[in-house]
Protein backbone atom coordinates (compact mmCIF):
# COMPACT_ATOMS: atom_id res chain seq x y z
CA UNK A 1 0.00 0.00 0.00
CA UNK A 2 2.80 2.46 0.84
CA UNK A 3 3.70 2.10 -3.21
CA UNK A 4 0.13 3.21 -4.18
CA UNK A 5 0.82 5.67 -1.27
CA UNK A 6 3.74 6.77 -3.30
CA UNK A 7 2.17 6.68 -6.81
CA UNK A 8 -0.54 9.06 -6.19
CA UNK A 9 1.59 11.60 -4.04
CA UNK A 10 3.85 11.80 -7.24
CA UNK A 11 0.98 11.82 -9.67
CA UNK A 12 -0.88 14.77 -7.46
CA UNK A 13 2.02 16.93 -7.36
CA UNK A 14 1.84 16.76 -11.31
CA UNK A 15 -1.23 18.21 -11.64
CA UNK A 16 -1.33 21.87 -11.66
CA UNK A 17 -4.72 21.75 -9.80
CA UNK A 18 -2.95 20.94 -6.38
CA UNK A 19 -0.86 23.96 -7.26
CA UNK A 20 -3.96 25.72 -7.75
CA UNK A 21 -5.42 25.09 -4.84
CA UNK A 22 -2.21 25.55 -2.62
CA UNK A 23 -1.62 29.10 -4.38
CA UNK A 24 -5.66 29.65 -3.43
CA UNK A 25 -5.34 28.75 0.15
CA UNK A 26 -2.27 31.25 0.18
CA UNK A 27 -4.55 34.37 -0.85
CA UNK A 28 -7.29 32.78 1.59
CA UNK A 29 -5.10 32.58 4.42
CA UNK A 30 -3.16 36.11 3.38
CA UNK A 31 -6.92 38.08 2.65
CA UNK A 32 -8.98 37.01 5.84
CA UNK A 33 -6.92 38.85 8.86
CA UNK A 34 -6.53 41.94 6.34
CA UNK A 35 -10.48 42.13 5.47
CA UNK A 36 -11.12 41.54 9.40
CA UNK A 37 -9.23 44.67 10.31
CA UNK A 38 -10.21 46.37 7.24
CA UNK A 39 -14.14 45.64 8.91
CA UNK A 40 -13.60 46.37 12.49
CA UNK A 41 -11.16 50.04 10.76
CA UNK A 42 -14.08 51.29 9.09
CA UNK A 43 -16.73 51.11 12.42
CA UNK A 44 -18.24 47.61 11.94
CA UNK A 45 -17.94 44.83 13.64
CA UNK A 46 -15.11 42.48 12.83
CA UNK A 47 -15.24 40.66 9.24
CA UNK A 48 -18.38 38.41 9.67
CA UNK A 49 -18.95 38.86 13.20
CA UNK A 50 -15.93 36.59 14.03
CA UNK A 51 -13.10 36.71 16.40
CA UNK A 52 -9.60 37.28 15.51
CA UNK A 53 -9.63 33.28 16.66
CA UNK A 54 -11.98 32.41 14.56
CA UNK A 55 -10.21 33.74 11.33
CA UNK A 56 -6.84 32.11 12.61
CA UNK A 57 -8.15 28.79 13.55
CA UNK A 58 -11.47 27.77 12.52
CA UNK A 59 -11.95 28.88 8.98
CA UNK A 60 -9.73 26.44 7.06
CA UNK A 61 -12.42 24.22 7.92
CA UNK A 62 -12.80 24.99 4.29
CA UNK A 63 -10.17 23.02 3.68
CA UNK A 64 -12.37 20.01 3.35
CA UNK A 65 -14.74 21.27 0.80
CA UNK A 66 -12.16 22.43 -1.63
CA UNK A 67 -10.07 19.28 -0.64
CA UNK A 68 -13.62 17.40 -1.64
CA UNK A 69 -13.55 19.54 -4.94
CA UNK A 70 -10.21 18.05 -5.82
CA UNK A 71 -10.59 14.93 -4.68
CA UNK A 72 -13.42 14.72 -6.97
CA UNK A 73 -11.43 16.06 -9.76
CA UNK A 74 -8.38 13.60 -9.00
CA UNK A 75 -10.62 10.70 -9.05
CA UNK A 76 -13.07 11.44 -11.38
CA UNK A 77 -10.37 11.73 -13.60
CA UNK A 78 -9.28 8.43 -12.37
CA UNK A 79 -12.53 6.41 -12.99
CA UNK A 80 -13.33 8.26 -15.93
CA UNK A 81 -10.95 7.45 -17.49
CA UNK A 82 -10.46 4.22 -16.10
CA UNK A 83 -6.63 4.49 -15.60
CA UNK A 84 -7.63 3.11 -11.78
CA UNK A 85 -7.83 -0.48 -13.66
CA UNK A 86 -3.91 -0.04 -14.04
CA UNK A 87 -3.70 -0.69 -10.52
CA UNK A 88 -6.07 -3.48 -10.39
CA UNK A 89 -4.93 -5.49 -13.02
CA UNK A 90 -1.28 -5.18 -11.48
CA UNK A 91 -2.25 -6.77 -8.32
CA UNK A 92 -3.42 -4.41 -6.29
CA UNK A 93 -6.33 -5.24 -3.93
CA UNK A 94 -9.51 -2.92 -4.52
CA UNK A 95 -9.32 -1.82 -0.66
CA UNK A 96 -5.35 -0.92 -0.26
CA UNK A 97 -6.37 1.41 -3.12
CA UNK A 98 -9.26 2.96 -1.64
CA UNK A 99 -7.41 3.58 1.61
CA UNK A 100 -4.37 4.77 -0.14
CA UNK A 101 -6.58 7.04 -1.84
CA UNK A 102 -7.79 8.32 1.63
CA UNK A 103 -4.86 8.71 2.95
CA UNK A 104 -3.20 10.63 0.38
CA UNK A 105 -5.68 12.70 0.41
CA UNK A 106 -6.15 13.23 4.00
CA UNK A 107 -2.16 13.96 3.53
CA UNK A 108 -3.03 16.93 0.99
CA UNK A 109 -5.42 18.28 2.98
CA UNK A 110 -3.51 18.40 6.35
CA UNK A 111 -0.88 20.11 4.24
CA UNK A 112 -3.24 22.77 2.73
CA UNK A 113 -4.18 23.12 6.32
CA UNK A 114 -0.47 23.82 7.69
CA UNK A 115 -0.02 26.17 4.87
CA UNK A 116 -3.65 28.18 5.97
CA UNK A 117 -2.23 28.46 9.60
CA UNK A 118 1.34 29.18 8.46
CA UNK A 119 0.58 32.06 6.28
CA UNK A 120 -2.63 33.41 8.31
CA UNK A 121 -0.19 33.65 11.36
CA UNK A 122 2.57 34.76 9.25
CA UNK A 123 0.40 37.90 8.28
CA UNK A 124 -1.87 37.82 11.36
CA UNK A 125 1.23 38.74 13.78
CA UNK A 126 1.94 42.27 11.59
CA UNK A 127 -2.58 42.83 12.46
CA UNK A 128 -3.41 41.41 15.43
CA UNK A 129 -2.61 41.88 19.21
CA UNK A 130 -1.41 38.75 19.72
CA UNK A 131 -1.11 38.84 23.34
CA UNK A 132 -4.84 39.07 24.20
CA UNK A 133 -5.31 35.67 22.40
CA UNK A 134 -5.40 32.26 24.58
CA UNK A 135 -2.65 30.43 23.73
CA UNK A 136 -4.84 27.36 25.05
CA UNK A 137 -7.60 28.33 23.16
CA UNK A 138 -5.34 28.55 19.72
CA UNK A 139 -3.85 25.48 20.44
CA UNK A 140 -7.28 23.68 20.94
CA UNK A 141 -8.74 24.97 18.05
CA UNK A 142 -5.77 24.08 15.86
CA UNK A 143 -6.23 20.63 17.03
CA UNK A 144 -9.56 20.19 16.92
CA UNK A 145 -9.56 21.55 13.18
CA UNK A 146 -7.18 19.16 12.27
CA UNK A 147 -9.29 16.15 13.50
CA UNK A 148 -12.35 18.31 11.64
CA UNK A 149 -10.47 18.28 8.24
CA UNK A 150 -9.45 14.97 8.90
CA UNK A 151 -12.58 13.14 9.84
CA UNK A 152 -14.31 14.99 6.72
CA UNK A 153 -11.98 13.78 4.18
CA UNK A 154 -13.47 10.02 4.05
CA UNK A 155 -16.97 11.73 3.33
CA UNK A 156 -15.73 13.49 0.24
CA UNK A 157 -13.58 10.55 -0.96
CA UNK A 158 -16.84 7.76 -0.96
CA UNK A 159 -18.64 10.16 -2.95
CA UNK A 160 -15.74 10.75 -5.36
CA UNK A 161 -15.50 6.97 -5.35
CA UNK A 162 -19.61 5.87 -5.77
CA UNK A 163 -20.62 8.36 -8.00
CA UNK A 164 -17.06 8.06 -10.06
CA UNK A 165 -17.07 11.32 -11.37
CA UNK A 166 -16.34 15.30 -11.29
CA UNK A 167 -20.24 15.01 -10.33
CA UNK A 168 -19.48 13.58 -7.13
CA UNK A 169 -17.34 17.22 -5.97
CA UNK A 170 -20.60 18.81 -7.07
CA UNK A 171 -22.91 16.99 -5.13
CA UNK A 172 -20.86 16.65 -2.13
CA UNK A 173 -20.23 20.48 -1.79
CA UNK A 174 -24.30 20.90 -2.45
CA UNK A 175 -24.70 18.52 0.53
CA UNK A 176 -22.49 20.27 2.63
CA UNK A 177 -24.23 23.99 1.74
CA UNK A 178 -27.80 22.44 2.38
CA UNK A 179 -27.16 20.85 5.50
CA UNK A 180 -25.77 23.96 6.80
CA UNK A 181 -28.58 26.06 5.40
CA UNK A 182 -31.37 23.84 6.77
CA UNK A 183 -29.44 23.72 10.17
CA UNK A 184 -29.40 27.69 10.03
CA UNK A 185 -33.21 27.95 8.99
CA UNK A 186 -34.05 25.26 12.08
CA UNK A 187 -31.95 27.15 14.60
CA UNK A 188 -33.15 30.23 13.61
CA UNK A 189 -36.91 29.64 13.40
CA UNK A 190 -36.78 27.84 16.05
CA UNK A 191 -38.60 24.01 14.59
CA UNK A 192 -36.47 20.79 14.40
CA UNK A 193 -34.01 22.77 16.69
CA UNK A 194 -31.86 19.56 18.20
CA UNK A 195 -32.27 17.83 15.20
CA UNK A 196 -31.03 21.05 13.25
CA UNK A 197 -28.02 21.05 16.02
CA UNK A 198 -27.33 17.40 14.98
CA UNK A 199 -27.19 17.67 11.32
CA UNK A 200 -24.31 20.65 11.93
CA UNK A 201 -22.56 18.79 13.93
CA UNK A 202 -21.73 16.11 11.32
CA UNK A 203 -21.43 19.11 8.35
CA UNK A 204 -18.41 21.21 7.99
CA UNK A 205 -20.29 24.05 7.29
CA UNK A 206 -22.15 23.55 10.69
CA UNK A 207 -19.03 23.45 12.15
CA UNK A 208 -17.73 26.54 11.24
CA UNK A 209 -20.60 28.11 11.77
CA UNK A 210 -20.42 26.47 15.52
CA UNK A 211 -17.36 27.45 16.41
CA UNK A 212 -17.01 30.76 14.42
CA UNK A 213 -17.86 32.54 17.57
CA UNK A 214 -16.44 30.76 20.45
CA UNK A 215 -15.37 26.79 20.64
CA UNK A 216 -18.25 24.19 20.62
CA UNK A 217 -20.40 23.85 23.32
CA UNK A 218 -19.91 20.19 23.58
CA UNK A 219 -16.50 19.48 21.81
CA UNK A 220 -16.53 16.12 22.37
CA UNK A 221 -19.91 15.36 20.37
CA UNK A 222 -18.69 17.46 17.96
CA UNK A 223 -15.76 15.25 17.37
CA UNK A 224 -17.45 12.38 17.79
CA UNK A 225 -20.51 12.95 15.43
CA UNK A 226 -17.35 14.03 12.85
CA UNK A 227 -15.70 10.66 13.45
CA UNK A 228 -18.74 8.66 13.15
CA UNK A 229 -19.76 9.78 10.52
CA UNK A 230 -15.95 9.08 8.86
CA UNK A 231 -15.81 6.06 9.53
CA UNK A 232 -19.02 5.58 8.01
CA UNK A 233 -18.01 6.92 5.17
CA UNK A 234 -14.97 5.32 4.91
CA UNK A 235 -16.81 1.79 5.43
CA UNK A 236 -19.20 2.31 2.74
CA UNK A 237 -17.01 3.91 0.38
CA UNK A 238 -13.99 1.18 1.07
CA UNK A 239 -17.16 -1.90 0.35
CA UNK A 240 -19.12 -0.11 -2.51
CA UNK A 241 -15.50 0.48 -4.32
CA UNK A 242 -14.46 -3.31 -3.28
CA UNK A 243 -18.16 -4.75 -4.47
CA UNK A 244 -18.67 -2.67 -7.42
CA UNK A 245 -18.13 -3.76 -11.41
CA UNK A 246 -15.44 -1.80 -13.27
CA UNK A 247 -15.09 -1.00 -16.97
CA UNK B 1 -1.52 -30.32 -19.55
CA UNK B 2 -0.42 -27.10 -18.13
CA UNK B 3 -2.84 -24.77 -18.56
CA UNK B 4 -2.27 -20.74 -17.65
CA UNK B 5 -5.75 -20.02 -17.48
CA UNK B 6 -8.88 -22.15 -16.98
CA UNK B 7 -12.71 -21.14 -16.29
CA UNK B 8 -15.13 -23.82 -14.91
CA UNK B 9 -19.19 -23.06 -15.59
CA UNK B 10 -18.51 -19.29 -15.09
CA UNK B 11 -21.31 -16.89 -14.89
CA UNK B 12 -22.17 -13.28 -15.40
CA UNK B 13 -25.31 -11.48 -15.16
CA UNK B 14 -26.01 -7.80 -15.17
CA UNK B 15 -29.45 -7.65 -14.02
CA UNK B 16 -31.34 -9.39 -16.52
CA UNK B 17 -28.57 -9.55 -19.11
CA UNK B 18 -27.07 -12.86 -18.66
CA UNK B 19 -23.36 -11.64 -20.16
CA UNK B 20 -21.15 -15.26 -19.28
CA UNK B 21 -23.64 -18.36 -19.10
CA UNK B 22 -21.30 -21.30 -17.78
CA UNK B 23 -18.25 -20.56 -19.67
CA UNK B 24 -15.52 -23.11 -19.77
CA UNK B 25 -11.99 -22.14 -21.36
CA UNK B 26 -8.65 -23.73 -21.33
CA UNK B 27 -5.97 -21.52 -22.05
CA UNK B 28 -2.73 -23.58 -22.43
CA UNK B 29 0.78 -22.76 -21.50
CA UNK B 30 2.97 -21.14 -24.02
CA UNK B 31 -0.47 -20.42 -26.79
CA UNK B 32 -1.84 -17.63 -28.75
CA UNK B 33 -4.97 -17.71 -27.67
CA UNK B 34 -7.84 -16.33 -30.03
CA UNK B 35 -11.10 -15.49 -28.74
CA UNK B 36 -13.41 -14.85 -31.64
CA UNK B 37 -17.08 -14.32 -30.88
CA UNK B 38 -19.66 -11.15 -32.29
CA UNK B 39 -20.26 -8.24 -30.63
CA UNK B 40 -21.80 -8.60 -27.05
CA UNK B 41 -20.63 -12.34 -26.93
CA UNK B 42 -19.54 -12.07 -24.00
CA UNK B 43 -15.48 -11.45 -24.62
CA UNK B 44 -14.47 -8.83 -23.27
CA UNK B 45 -16.82 -9.60 -19.65
CA UNK B 46 -14.61 -12.37 -19.55
CA UNK B 47 -11.48 -10.83 -19.90
CA UNK B 48 -12.59 -8.02 -17.28
CA UNK B 49 -13.36 -10.49 -14.81
CA UNK B 50 -9.63 -12.30 -15.69
CA UNK B 51 -7.88 -8.94 -14.68
CA UNK B 52 -10.47 -8.73 -11.65
CA UNK B 53 -12.23 -5.55 -12.54
CA UNK B 54 -15.11 -7.25 -12.20
CA UNK B 55 -16.38 -10.23 -10.35
CA UNK B 56 -18.13 -13.18 -11.46
CA UNK B 57 -22.31 -14.00 -10.61
CA UNK B 58 -20.91 -17.71 -10.43
CA UNK B 59 -18.46 -20.22 -11.11
CA UNK B 60 -14.92 -20.34 -10.97
CA UNK B 61 -11.62 -19.85 -12.87
CA UNK B 62 -7.92 -20.19 -11.99
CA UNK B 63 -5.28 -18.01 -12.97
CA UNK B 64 -1.44 -19.90 -12.79
CA UNK B 65 -3.36 -22.84 -10.58
CA UNK B 66 -4.70 -20.36 -8.23
CA UNK B 67 -8.30 -20.23 -7.64
CA UNK B 68 -10.45 -16.66 -8.11
CA UNK B 69 -11.51 -16.74 -4.72
CA UNK B 70 -8.16 -17.73 -3.05
CA UNK B 71 -5.99 -14.69 -1.44
CA UNK B 72 -2.99 -15.87 -3.90
CA UNK B 73 -4.80 -14.38 -6.49
CA UNK B 74 -3.09 -10.84 -6.06
CA UNK B 75 -0.19 -12.66 -6.97
CA UNK B 76 -1.20 -14.50 -9.90
CA UNK B 77 -2.41 -11.01 -11.26
CA UNK B 78 1.24 -9.36 -10.84
CA UNK B 79 2.10 -12.14 -13.84
CA UNK B 80 -0.54 -10.55 -16.09
CA UNK B 81 -0.55 -7.57 -18.29
CA UNK B 82 -3.42 -6.53 -19.49
CA UNK B 83 -5.36 -3.74 -21.95
CA UNK B 84 -8.95 -3.83 -21.50
CA UNK B 85 -10.99 -2.81 -24.54
CA UNK B 86 -9.87 0.95 -24.86
CA UNK B 87 -6.06 2.21 -23.81
CA UNK B 88 -5.88 3.37 -20.08
CA UNK B 89 -2.95 6.26 -19.69
CA UNK B 90 -3.20 9.26 -17.89
CA UNK B 91 -4.07 11.64 -20.72
CA UNK B 92 -2.14 14.81 -19.16
CA UNK B 93 1.57 12.55 -18.44
CA UNK B 94 3.80 12.03 -21.37
CA UNK B 95 4.16 7.88 -22.89
CA UNK B 96 7.36 8.14 -20.34
CA UNK B 97 5.90 9.39 -17.27
CA UNK B 98 3.04 7.12 -17.72
CA UNK B 99 5.66 4.05 -18.17
CA UNK B 100 7.31 5.00 -15.10
CA UNK B 101 3.99 6.17 -13.02
CA UNK B 102 3.31 1.90 -14.41
CA UNK B 103 6.62 1.18 -13.04
CA UNK B 104 6.08 2.86 -9.61
CA UNK B 105 2.40 1.05 -9.36
CA UNK B 106 4.62 -2.32 -10.04
CA UNK B 107 7.06 -1.05 -7.51
CA UNK B 108 9.64 -1.85 -9.85
CA UNK B 109 13.64 -0.43 -8.30
CA UNK B 110 14.04 1.70 -11.20
CA UNK B 111 12.90 2.91 -14.62
CA UNK B 112 15.66 1.00 -16.45
CA UNK B 113 13.60 -0.70 -19.40
CA UNK B 114 11.75 2.48 -20.53
CA UNK B 115 13.44 3.33 -22.98
CA UNK B 116 13.44 -0.37 -24.59
CA UNK B 117 9.76 -0.33 -24.27
CA UNK B 118 9.21 2.81 -25.81
CA UNK B 119 11.52 0.77 -28.45
CA UNK B 120 9.17 -1.95 -28.94
CA UNK B 121 6.07 -0.03 -29.61
CA UNK B 122 7.19 2.31 -31.99
CA UNK B 123 7.10 5.86 -29.17
CA UNK B 124 10.86 6.44 -29.09
CA UNK B 125 10.30 9.85 -30.46
CA UNK B 126 7.05 10.26 -28.93
CA UNK B 127 8.64 9.71 -25.53
CA UNK B 128 8.01 13.62 -23.86
CA UNK B 129 4.42 13.81 -26.02
CA UNK B 130 1.57 14.07 -23.73
CA UNK B 131 -0.76 11.27 -24.14
CA UNK B 132 -3.70 13.58 -24.77
CA UNK B 133 -2.16 15.02 -27.98
CA UNK B 134 -1.68 10.90 -29.55
CA UNK B 135 -4.00 9.06 -31.67
CA UNK B 136 -5.90 6.46 -30.81
CA UNK B 137 -3.16 3.88 -32.43
CA UNK B 138 -0.29 5.41 -30.27
CA UNK B 139 -2.29 5.15 -27.50
CA UNK B 140 -2.81 1.42 -28.27
CA UNK B 141 0.85 0.99 -28.38
CA UNK B 142 1.48 2.73 -25.26
CA UNK B 143 -1.12 0.43 -23.63
CA UNK B 144 1.12 -2.58 -24.90
CA UNK B 145 4.11 -1.27 -23.25
CA UNK B 146 2.12 -0.22 -19.73
CA UNK B 147 0.95 -3.99 -20.39
CA UNK B 148 4.68 -5.35 -21.16
CA UNK B 149 5.95 -3.50 -18.00
CA UNK B 150 5.39 -6.01 -15.66
CA UNK B 151 7.06 -8.20 -17.81
CA UNK B 152 4.11 -10.76 -18.01
CA UNK B 153 4.00 -14.21 -18.12
CA UNK B 154 0.56 -14.19 -19.34
CA UNK B 155 -0.77 -11.15 -21.89
CA UNK B 156 -4.44 -10.38 -22.18
CA UNK B 157 -4.87 -8.14 -25.07
CA UNK B 158 -8.82 -7.44 -25.97
CA UNK B 159 -8.71 -6.15 -29.71
CA UNK B 160 -5.33 -4.75 -29.48
CA UNK B 161 -5.52 -4.13 -33.28
CA UNK B 162 -8.25 -1.45 -32.93
CA UNK B 163 -7.06 1.56 -34.11
CA UNK B 164 -3.84 0.76 -35.77
CA UNK B 165 -2.72 1.82 -38.82
CA UNK B 166 -1.75 -1.71 -42.01
CA UNK B 167 2.06 -0.96 -40.52
CA UNK B 168 1.23 -1.25 -36.89
CA UNK B 169 -1.54 -4.00 -36.96
CA UNK B 170 1.85 -5.41 -39.10
CA UNK B 171 4.24 -4.32 -35.84
CA UNK B 172 1.96 -5.57 -33.54
CA UNK B 173 1.85 -9.29 -34.78
CA UNK B 174 5.59 -9.51 -35.11
CA UNK B 175 5.40 -8.67 -31.41
CA UNK B 176 3.17 -10.46 -30.37
CA UNK B 177 4.69 -13.43 -32.15
CA UNK B 178 8.33 -12.58 -30.77
CA UNK B 179 6.72 -12.40 -27.26
CA UNK B 180 5.70 -15.57 -27.32
CA UNK B 181 8.28 -17.31 -28.89
CA UNK B 182 11.33 -15.67 -27.30
CA UNK B 183 10.07 -15.11 -23.78
CA UNK B 184 7.37 -17.52 -23.65
CA UNK B 185 4.62 -15.54 -22.50
CA UNK B 186 0.89 -16.69 -23.24
CA UNK B 187 -1.25 -14.71 -24.78
CA UNK B 188 -4.88 -14.03 -25.07
CA UNK B 189 -5.96 -12.27 -27.31
CA UNK B 190 -9.71 -11.24 -28.28
CA UNK B 191 -10.43 -10.01 -32.34
CA UNK B 192 -12.98 -9.55 -34.81
CA UNK B 193 -10.53 -9.40 -37.60
CA UNK B 194 -10.47 -12.94 -38.41
CA UNK B 195 -7.79 -12.87 -40.95
CA UNK B 196 -5.28 -11.43 -38.87
CA UNK B 197 -6.23 -13.62 -35.62
CA UNK B 198 -5.38 -16.48 -37.90
CA UNK B 199 -1.75 -15.16 -38.73
CA UNK B 200 -1.41 -15.67 -35.09
CA UNK B 201 -3.42 -17.74 -32.92
CA UNK B 202 -2.05 -21.06 -31.87
CA UNK B 203 -5.70 -22.10 -30.01
CA UNK B 204 -9.03 -20.68 -31.01
CA UNK B 205 -11.97 -20.23 -28.23
CA UNK B 206 -15.40 -19.59 -29.91
CA UNK B 207 -17.64 -17.94 -28.21
CA UNK B 208 -21.55 -16.76 -28.55
CA UNK B 209 -24.04 -15.80 -25.89
CA UNK B 210 -21.65 -16.11 -22.94
CA UNK B 211 -20.60 -19.46 -24.08
CA UNK B 212 -18.05 -21.40 -25.69
CA UNK B 213 -19.05 -23.35 -28.59
CA UNK B 214 -15.83 -24.37 -29.21
CA UNK B 215 -11.84 -24.62 -28.28
CA UNK B 216 -9.88 -26.15 -31.00
CA UNK B 217 -5.92 -26.01 -31.53
CA UNK B 218 -4.86 -23.46 -34.72
CA UNK B 219 -3.47 -27.53 -36.62
CA UNK B 220 -6.86 -29.03 -35.75
CA UNK B 221 -8.63 -26.52 -37.48
CA UNK B 222 -6.35 -26.92 -40.34
CA UNK B 223 -7.79 -30.88 -40.42
CA UNK B 224 -11.15 -29.68 -40.08
CA UNK B 225 -11.23 -27.49 -42.25
CA UNK B 226 -12.36 -29.07 -45.64
CA UNK B 227 -12.53 -28.06 -48.93
CA UNK B 228 -15.17 -25.55 -50.50
CA UNK B 229 -16.35 -24.90 -53.97
CA UNK B 230 -16.61 -21.16 -55.30
CA UNK B 231 -19.91 -21.53 -58.00
CA UNK B 232 -21.34 -18.83 -59.42
CA UNK B 233 -23.89 -19.62 -61.32
CA UNK B 234 -26.48 -16.87 -63.14
CA UNK B 235 -29.76 -17.58 -60.52
CA UNK B 236 -28.39 -18.79 -56.56
CA UNK B 237 -32.48 -19.98 -56.07
CA UNK B 238 -32.02 -22.43 -58.79
CA UNK B 239 -28.55 -23.56 -57.50
CA UNK B 240 -30.37 -23.92 -53.68
CA UNK B 241 -33.22 -26.10 -54.96
CA UNK B 242 -30.31 -28.06 -56.65
CA UNK B 243 -28.16 -28.23 -53.34
CA UNK B 244 -31.20 -29.41 -51.19
CA UNK B 245 -31.58 -31.96 -53.69
CA UNK B 246 -28.53 -32.94 -53.30
CA UNK B 247 -27.93 -32.74 -49.69
CA UNK B 248 -25.37 -30.61 -49.80
CA UNK B 249 -24.35 -27.94 -47.77
CA UNK B 250 -23.47 -24.66 -48.95
CA UNK B 251 -23.71 -20.95 -48.28
CA UNK B 252 -25.19 -18.27 -50.43
CA UNK B 253 -22.47 -15.08 -50.56
CA UNK B 254 -24.78 -13.40 -53.02
CA UNK B 255 -26.98 -13.54 -56.29
CA UNK B 256 -24.58 -14.78 -58.32
CA UNK B 257 -21.90 -16.53 -55.79
CA UNK B 258 -22.47 -19.94 -53.66
CA UNK B 259 -20.28 -22.11 -51.81
CA UNK B 260 -20.69 -25.73 -51.23
CA UNK B 261 -18.95 -27.74 -48.43
CA UNK B 262 -18.22 -31.47 -49.45
CA UNK B 263 -17.48 -33.43 -51.86
CA UNK B 264 -19.34 -33.24 -55.22
CA UNK B 265 -20.13 -34.28 -58.13
CA UNK B 266 -18.94 -31.68 -60.36
CA UNK B 267 -20.40 -33.30 -63.87
CA UNK B 268 -23.70 -34.40 -62.10
CA UNK B 269 -23.85 -31.24 -60.97
CA UNK B 270 -23.52 -28.75 -63.73
CA UNK B 271 -26.11 -30.91 -66.02
CA UNK B 272 -28.59 -30.88 -63.06
CA UNK B 273 -28.23 -27.27 -63.08
CA UNK B 274 -28.20 -26.43 -66.63
CA UNK B 275 -31.46 -28.70 -66.78
CA UNK B 276 -32.74 -25.75 -64.84
CA UNK B 277 -32.29 -23.25 -67.10
CA UNK B 278 -29.05 -22.24 -64.50
CA UNK B 279 -25.97 -20.83 -66.16
CA UNK B 280 -22.75 -21.89 -64.55
CA UNK B 281 -20.18 -19.07 -64.99
CA UNK B 282 -17.31 -20.08 -62.80
CA UNK B 283 -16.50 -23.20 -60.38
CA UNK B 284 -13.56 -23.06 -58.25
CA UNK B 285 -11.89 -24.66 -55.05
CA UNK B 286 -10.72 -23.14 -51.61
CA UNK B 287 -9.78 -24.01 -48.79
CA UNK B 288 -11.79 -22.83 -45.96
CA UNK B 289 -10.36 -20.47 -43.43
CA UNK B 290 -10.61 -19.55 -39.69
CA UNK B 291 -13.75 -16.82 -40.99
CA UNK B 292 -15.73 -19.22 -42.80
CA UNK B 293 -15.33 -22.12 -39.70
CA UNK B 294 -16.60 -19.13 -37.93
CA UNK B 295 -19.32 -18.62 -40.00
CA UNK B 296 -20.78 -22.23 -40.10
CA UNK B 297 -20.14 -22.68 -36.17
CA UNK B 298 -22.64 -19.81 -35.52
CA UNK B 299 -25.02 -21.16 -38.07
CA UNK B 300 -24.42 -19.41 -41.39
CA UNK B 301 -24.76 -16.13 -43.11
CA UNK B 302 -27.75 -17.42 -44.79
CA UNK B 303 -28.52 -20.91 -46.22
Amino acid sequence: MSRLIRVELKRMFRDWVAYGIIVFFIIFAAAFPILTVLGADIGEEPYFGMCHTAVLTILPLMCGAFAGLFISREFGVETGTITIRNKIIAGHRRLHIYIADLIVIAIFTLMCYVIYEVVVFAVGAFLFDFSTLSSEIIIKQLLLMALLIVGNVPLCVAIAYILRNVAGAVLGYMVQMVLMTGGMLGQMSGVFGKICEVISRFSPQGQIQMTAYAMPDKVWLTILCTLALGLAAAFAGGLCFSKCDLK
Amino acid sequence: MEYVLTTKKLCKHYRKFQALDNLDLHVEKGAIYGLVGKNGSGKTTLIRIITGLQHPSSGEFTLFGVKNTDNAMVKARRRTGAIVESPSPYLELSAQKNLETEYDILGLPSYDGIEELLAIVGLENAGNKKVKNFSLGMKQRLAIAMALCSSPDFLVLDEPINGLDPEGIVELRELILKLNREKDITVLISSHILGELSKLATHYGFINSGKVLCEISAAELEKACGKRIRVEVGDTKALAQVLDDMEMEYSVESNTVAYVYGKLDVTDFVLTLNERNCHVHSISEHDEDLESFYINLMGGVSR
